[in-house]
């Protein structure tokens, strides 16, 4: 199948389960390289469910619909061969894997990537001139070079290992789930100058939040509002600006006494 | 065969005028007695207990209550009235006239269990001896074996006793070993609700004290069982709790043990149905040349069960401490918790204490972890404490009650809390001030 | 077999070390008994006071019963059944690294450790013990100069009777357990080094043991001793031809580190684990001791992935005031392994101190159990210990077992022990996934991260090894 126009990922009726409890409940999606996209939406309204699932968390049950990566089947691919097709995904809660050092787990990632790709690996000293540079990126400190995966990181440190791992990997499509969650204003800046600075023609973004903030610092060219396992409407940026006023208690499914509270929480 | 092992034996009467399963079940028990005999240290459960001393007695079966004044009144002189029923058993038997009543749900019984087998022995049977298993466990086939009363405490569905009830047992008789066997049987229906105190008093006579305690719980359930075992410095006192939960039942098992030359207790807990919790705990004190051994054995055998277990000791003098407690989790328990402790103050420079937290774990998804630790007073705490104007005495006992004092609070019915406080801080060198200062 | 079925074998198996080398042997018949040790004994040209020894461990050996451990099955070990003696048939004594066989060379450069390689590049001095026998011994001139002796024990025993009279049995005595004693029974050859009083021993000494021939029980035994202030680092790697048939290894290893020395001992135990339905592999029933004086410290660091059961507590005597023990240990089992592992840390000293870390894995239907006592002796005022256990299990269907005994007689002493167990997270396994990382190799980066604490105490050559055999030990125990 031949790549329509520049289109990058194209998601259609995409139906997802957990635990026989569906999700997703037709998803439509479609996003062309160089753009930055945000989904929006109250909690439980399965944000992060689309992003476990395009990046293939195999917890989630596709139950129908397709999505379509640069003309291929997203869907049939495992985890690694979706990453090794440059599919990124920044996780909302970054896991601890103890003992094993940051920048070794990183260079076996992005050689692993390189293998599949038919590519030479990096060696030692070129992956780390290369770690040093990205590091600088998001003011990561190289002492977290040689700590282990995200243990004992503070929440705006692993969100900046983050935003720094997709540095290196240089992904075509980064979904970056609730990157924003859990930051004070400063890791915020810091995050989003790094989100900005990784921005390219080639490359979208797909940015999952709950919140209007991190908007005001990564401009997004689409916003779509997604509630109940569907995407309820979709704009321009000035949909962001709607929402502020709103709130999520008009959108379908959403329960109003949780989004007044939620709300509250983002004036805070 | 040993002195003991002969003449406990030679105690059996087989169950001339009892219904037939429960005299197959004496004959039965008698002969596991027999194959196994009394543990020895070669026994990997008894390595650092030794049953020498007890070995060489000769144990006769305890006088019946009309053979004079026993034990009971004197020990229970001066004691608080009870917050609830109080069942008093002297040297094993029920003693109606030294017990107190009070008010049960509607189809519940407490009572002796030699009347409940008496005149409602098909209530008794489907439980008794059912998890107190008796192949190769010396004690509990002995207590089978010759058993001859105790407390039956029956729950039907959704029945809740709020006030704790108290099984007192008092043992001892002057001029002869006597050897006691009293059995517990409590039976807790779906959604039943029960506070049980054992409280183990007895004279300073030597004596055989060798109670098992079967605890069924239905599902959901909620039994506190505690034990006070505050026995004299010549009893050798042998207990073993034998409990099954079913689904999303709670049981605390808690024990201070405090007396007796030898003081061995087990607990065999098995969880059963899934979501049972276990809260399993104790603290033990032994000064002197005393032996005190805390035993249990826990085995998840379905998925999302829970296990706390804490055990402290604190050994003064020549004592020794034996903490052995395992948890097994079966294949298929996933999603088990557990999550053992066992920690140790040497007050002297001859206590000797013997820890082995074990886990046996055959799943994978779990999350289990056990720690011991054994020390003495922080120097540096006590110090402070001296540098402060605290005398010595008063600053060790201080250190020795914020050790012991979280045992202590989870007695919780009112009445045995205090009676916990005094019997803990009377083992300290200056417990009555520090009694004072907590209070 | 031919060489079609060798190739076939190598490779369709995952266990890499599992060719055989046509060697002709020189054995003594199968069986034990008093003229199987004289035999053995003559064989190998012993003074009179080793054969007394061997034939006193092996009459209290026919006293003892085989000890049985929960967790830990296998059929009756018929003792009847074992040779007990195997050498290399060679033409002469052996003067330089030249003159060795060449397929036994190749035997050792397939195991990959070319010796001549490693002379050369690692600086390190090998022993090479093919079967019972130690066939060369390189670097030995370097290490003369300075006074150290590092030989084979038959060597030892010719050349040095009145070290190995004084130090044989010390720390393991010919009657410690029902194995220790068949080793010094039937003990066929082993490594020996002596360091000298205040002498820093410059490389690290280094010992391939192998078991090559069909129905050969190994029994090697190694006695280091570390004289006053002197410093040695000591590996050991192991590993085994595949075979159906269960293998013996009962090996006993003492060290002794007079006072104010350091004695580092590591093994990568790789033995044939046998296959994934627990047919053939190598029952390694292991006696490991230490013994340290004054201020001395004994560091044991051991990374046990074969194997079908493995059976070794090594343990340090505290004997010295302010010694020091340290137990580092990762077994893994998968398939059908069965690890009972630990350490004995017996404080007698004052002020004496141990550390113990111990990480399990457990796979497949892998069986592992850490066994650990530690002792606080009457006179131990001021000792320390500070455990940590942690398992990893990695699928449903396997058991991490974890039994420490603590005794302490003595109030100042202070005992920690700490366990934890957890598997392998879903979130952890995807997480590497998701940056491109396959299920088996996030698998073996998380079991290695998880090791990691025991691994950085390994020597650097070894350590890469070791992490390697980590994850090849796990292939298949994912998915």
């Amino acid at each position: 199948m031949a790549v329509k126009d520049d289109i990058m990922l194209s998601i259609q009726g995409l139906r997802a389960k957990v635990a026989d409890r569906e999700i997703l409940k037709g998803v439509d999606l479609e996003i062309r390289a160089g753009e930055v996209h945000a989904i929006m939406g109250p909690n439980g309204s399965g944000k992060s469910t689309l992003a476990g699932v395009l990046a293939g968390r195999e917890a989630y049950e596709v139950t129908g619909g397709t999505a379509t990566y640069l003309g291929q089947d997203l869907l049939a691919l495992a985890p690694e061969a979706r990453a090794a097709a440059g599919v990124f995904l920044g996780f909302q809660y970054p896991v601890e894997i103890p003992g094993v050092g940051n920048l070794y787990f990183l260079r076996t990632a992005l050689n692993a990537i390189r293998r599949a790709r038919g590519e030479d690996e990096l060696d030692a000293m070129d992956f780390l001139a290369l770690a040093r540079e990205k590091m600088k990126l998001v003011d990561l400190d190289p002492a977290f070079g040689s700590r282990s995966v995200n243990e004992g990181f503070s929440g705006g440190e692993k969100k900046r290992n983050e935003i720094f791992q997709m540095a290196v990997l240089e992904p075509r499509l980064a979904i970056l789930d609730e990157i924003d969650s859990g930051l004070d204003i400063d890791a915020l800046r810091v995050v989003s100058r790094g989100v900005n600075a990784l921005r390219r023609a080639d490359r979208a973004v797909l940015l999952v939040t709950h919140y209007k903030r991190l908007l005001e610092y990564v401009a997004p060219d689409r916003i779509h509002v997604m509630a109940g396992g569907r995407i309820v409407r979709s704009g321009g940026p000035e949909l962001a600006d709607e929402l502020e006023r709103t709130g999520y208690a008009w959108v379908d499914g959403a329960r109003p006494e949780v989004e007044r509270a939620a709300g509250a929480g983002a004036l805070s | 065969m040993t002195p003991a092992e002969q003449s406990l034996a030679a105690a059996f009467r087989g169950g001339a005028g009892e219904p037939a399963w429960l005299a197959d079940a004496r004959a039965g028990a008698l002969a596991a007695f027999r194959a196994a005999g009394l543990p020895t240290t070669r026994h990997e459960d008894w390595r650092f207990t030794s049953l020498a001393a007890l070995s060489t007695l000769s144990l006769a079966p305890a006088p019946a209550p009309d053979d004079g004044e026993g034990p009971a009144r004197a020990l229970l002189a001066g004691r608080a009235a009870p917050e609830g029923a109080r069942l008093v058993f002297e040297n094993g038997r029920f003693r109606r006239e030294l017990s107190t009543g009070a008010p049960l749900p509607a189809g519940a019984v407490l009572g002796s269990l030699a009347d409940a087998l008496r005149h409602a022995p098909e209530a008794v049977r489907p439980h008794l001896g059912r998890l107190a298993r008796v192949d190769g466990l010396a004690f509990t086939a002995l207590n089978g074996a010759l058993l001859e009363d105790g407390a039956f405490l029956l729950l039907p569905p959704g029945a809740r006793v709020e006030a704790p009830i108290e099984l007192v047992f008092a043992t001892g008789a002057a001029g002869r070993a006597v050897a006691v066997h009293p059995r517990v049987l409590v039976v807790a229906g779906e959604g039943a609700r029960a506070t049980l105190a054992e409280v183990h008093l007895g004279t300073g006579d030597t004596y055989l004290a060798n109670s098992v305690t079967e605890l069924v719980l239905g599902e959901g359930a909620e039994v506190e069982h505690l034990r006070l075992q505050d026995e004299g410095p010549r009893a050798f006192h042998v207990s073993a709790v034998f409990a099954e939960q079913a689904a999303r039942s709670r049981l605390t098992a808690h024990g201070l043990a405090l007396g007796g030359q030898l003081a061995r207790s087990e607990v065999r807990a098995r969880l059963a149905g899934e979501g049972a919790e276990l809260a399993v705990s104790g603290l033990y004190m032994a000064d002197g040349a005393r032996t005190t051994d805390a035993f249990t054995w826990v085995e998840h055998a379905v998925p999302r069960c829970t296990t706390t277990e804490t055990y402290k000791g604190i050994l003064d003098g020549r004592a020794r401490g034996v903490f052995a407690g395992r948890i097994v989790v079966q294949p298929g328990a996933q999603k088990t918790s557990a999550r053992q402790m066992n920690s140790n103050l040497l007050l002297s420079d001859d206590a000797i204490v013997d820890t082995k937290p074990q886990l046996e774990i055959f799943a994978d998804d779990v999350k289990c972890g056990h720690g011991g630790t054994v020390g003495q007073l922080d120097e540096a705490a006590l110090f402070y404490l001296r540098s402060r104007g605290v005398e010595e005495a008063e600053a060790r006992s201080l250190l020795i009650w914020a050790f012991a004092a979280e045992m202590v609070d989870l007695v919780r019915p009112a009445g045995l809390h205090a009676r916990a406080r005094e019997l803990v801080a009377a083992r300290l060198p200056a417990g009555r001030k520090v009694l004072e200062a907590a209070a | 077999m031919s060489t079609a079925e060798q190739l076939k074998e190598l490779t369709e198996q995952k266990y890499r070390y599992g060719f055989v080398t046509d060697i002709e042997e020189d054995k003594v018949p199968k069986g034990l008994s008093e003229d199987v040790i004289r035999l053995i004994s003559a064989k190998k040209g012993e003074p009179r006071f080793m054969l007394e020894w061997r034939l006193e461990a092996y009459r209290r050996w026919l006293g003892m019963e085989e000890p049985t451990w929960a967790n830990v099955h296998y059929p009756k070990i018929d003792y009847q059944e074992i040779v007990y003696y195997s050498a290399p048939k060679q033409k002469k004594a052996l003067g330089s690294m030249d003159e060795v066989d060449p397929e036994l060379k190749r035997a050792f450069a397939k195991l990959g450790i070319p010796l001549e390689e490693q002379m050369r590049l690692a600086g390190v001095a090998v022993d090479a013990v093919f079967d019972s026998v130690s066939v060369a011994t390189t670097y030995k001139k370097k290490l003369a100069d300075l006074g150290i002796v590092f030989c084979s024990f038959s060597e030892a025993v010719r050349e040095h009777p009145e070290l190995i009279e004084k130090y044989l049995g010390s720390v393991v005595p010919s009657t410690d357990n029902y194995f220790a004693a068949l080793n010094s029974a039937v003990f066929s050859d082993g490594s020996f080094v002596y360091v000298p009083k205040g002498v820093r021993c410059p490389m690290e000494l280094s010992t391939y043991f192998r078991i090559n021939a069909k129905d050969t029980g190994q029994f090697e035994r190694t006695l280091i001793v570390a004289d006053e202030g002197a410093y040695v680092s000591y590996l050991e790697g192991c590993t085994a031809p595949m075979r159906d048939e269960n293998q013996l290894h009962a090996a006993v290893v003492e060290l002794v580190a007079l006072d104010g020395a350091h004695v580092k001992y590591s093994t990568v135990q790789n033995w044939y684990p046998g296959d994934a339905e627990g047919r053939g592999g190598i029952y390694n029933f292991v006696t490991k001791r230490g013994k340290a004086m004054r201020k001395a410290k004994i560091s044991w660091t051991q990374v046990e992935t074969g194997s079908a059961i493995t059976w070794k507590y090594p343990s340090c005597i505290l004997q010295g005031d302010e010694s020091v023990g340290e137990f580092y240990s990762v077994a893994l089992t998968n398939h059908r392994q069965q690890a009972d592992t630990g350490t004995k840390m017996i404080h007698i000293g004052r002020d004496t101190r141990s550390t113990i870390i111990s990480k399990g894995i457990s796979a497949g239907r892998g069986q592992n159990t850490y066994r650990g006592l530690v002792k606080m002796m009457k006179g131990a005022t001021g000792a320390r210990n500070y455990s940590q256990c942690d398992s990893l299990l990695i699928g449903d269907r396997c058991g991490a077992h974890t039994f420490p005994y603590i005794e302490v007689r003595n109030p100042t002493a202070k005992v920690e022990h700490e366990a934890t167990t957890s598997k392998i997270s879903e979130d952890q396994l995807f997480y590497c996934r998701q940056r491109g990382i396959s299920d088996e190799d996030a698998v073996s980066m998380i079991v290695n991260g998880f090791a990691k604490q025991v691994l950085k105490e390994l020597p650097m050559e070894f350590a890469v090894e070791a992490q390697k055999l980590l994850g090849m030990s796990l292939e298949g125990s994912v998915g």
